[in-house]
């Protein structure tokens, strides 16, 4: 992969053929699990928040009224990705309204990502991924976490680039 | 997308000062995942704080675990815990 730069008004990138698969399907993962909504899943918990912590009631009340809208923003911002990130892989250029939905769709992905695999603020996901690549090279755990990573660095350098710091 | 707040200087740094004008609070949550960058920019972007007061918010949310980043009326407050969580970010509204 090369990282997102700003060219102009567009911001690019290239994707290795595998990189673009993976990410296709992990966002087309995050898609099912938003539509199915199964609210015993730890994802959907973090994906949807309880807004208020000191009542269960007015949680519940306040996912009645907004749970719906934001279940068709985040299947829109999936579309986007799968719109503009070509299954084969090769440059991307999007502008800066794709560039934010393709923000918000990779942070669900790391979101759902950081659950399954218990990511915590002690991580360390270099030595995670040497770990488990050790002890079994074709791990789906390893998979997960080399994509947790690819997406940590797309997701930094088209932060930045958007930001324009 | 929201009018940015009018005065957003105003509004989180004395988050813990009782304000009857200002009863309620948008608290924004650490969490593992969200890149540090990705929540200053997130800051911005929905308030129209400056690059320098949304990393002081993000890294009180980093380093305490929780930062006050907007205060007002009640369904403002919920409509802003609502634009960050369509950002992924982790947000609460609480009684001042």
């Amino acid at each position: 992969m090369r990282a997102f730069i700003r060219d102009g008004d567009t911001f690019v990138a290239t994707f290795a053929p595998a990189e673009a698969d993976a990410i296709r399907q992990s966002v087309q993962g995050i898609a099912g699990l938003v539509r199915t909504h199964d609210t015993d899943d730890p994802v959907t918990a973090r994906l949807f928040p309880d807004v208020y912590n000191d009542s269960s009631d007015d949680a519940a009340e306040f996912h009645r009224l907004t749970d719906a809208e934001l279940t068709g923003t985040k299947l829109a911002q999936v579309d986007v990705l799968l719109d503009t990130l070509p299954a084969e892989g090769g440059e991307v250029s999007i502008d800066a309204e794709t560039a934010e939905a393709w923000l918000r769709a990779i942070t669900d992905v790391r979101l759902a990502l950081g659950v399954r695999l218990d990511i915590s603020e002690s991580t360390d996901l270099g030595r995670e991924i040497d770990d488990e690549i050790l002890a079994d090279p074709v791990s789906p755990r390893a998979a997960a976490l080399g994509l947790y990573e690819l997406l940590t660095y797309v997701q930094e350098s088209l932060v930045v680039a958007v930001a324009g710091w | 997308m929201g009018a940015p707040l009018a005065s957003p200087d105003i509004v989180t740094d004395h988050a813990e000062r009782a304000d009857p004008d200002r009863p309620w609070t948008t608290v924004v949550h650490n969490d593992p995942v969200n890149l540090m960058s990705y929540v200053t920019w997130v800051l911005q972007k929905l308030f129209g704080y400056n690059r320098d007061k949304a990393e002081k918010l993000m890294l009180d949310v980093h380093n305490k675990g929780r930062a006050t980043v907007s205060s007002g009326a009640r369904e403002r407050m919920e409509f802003d815990a609502t634009r960050l969580h369509a950002h992924g970010l982790w947000a609460t509204v609480e009684r001042q």
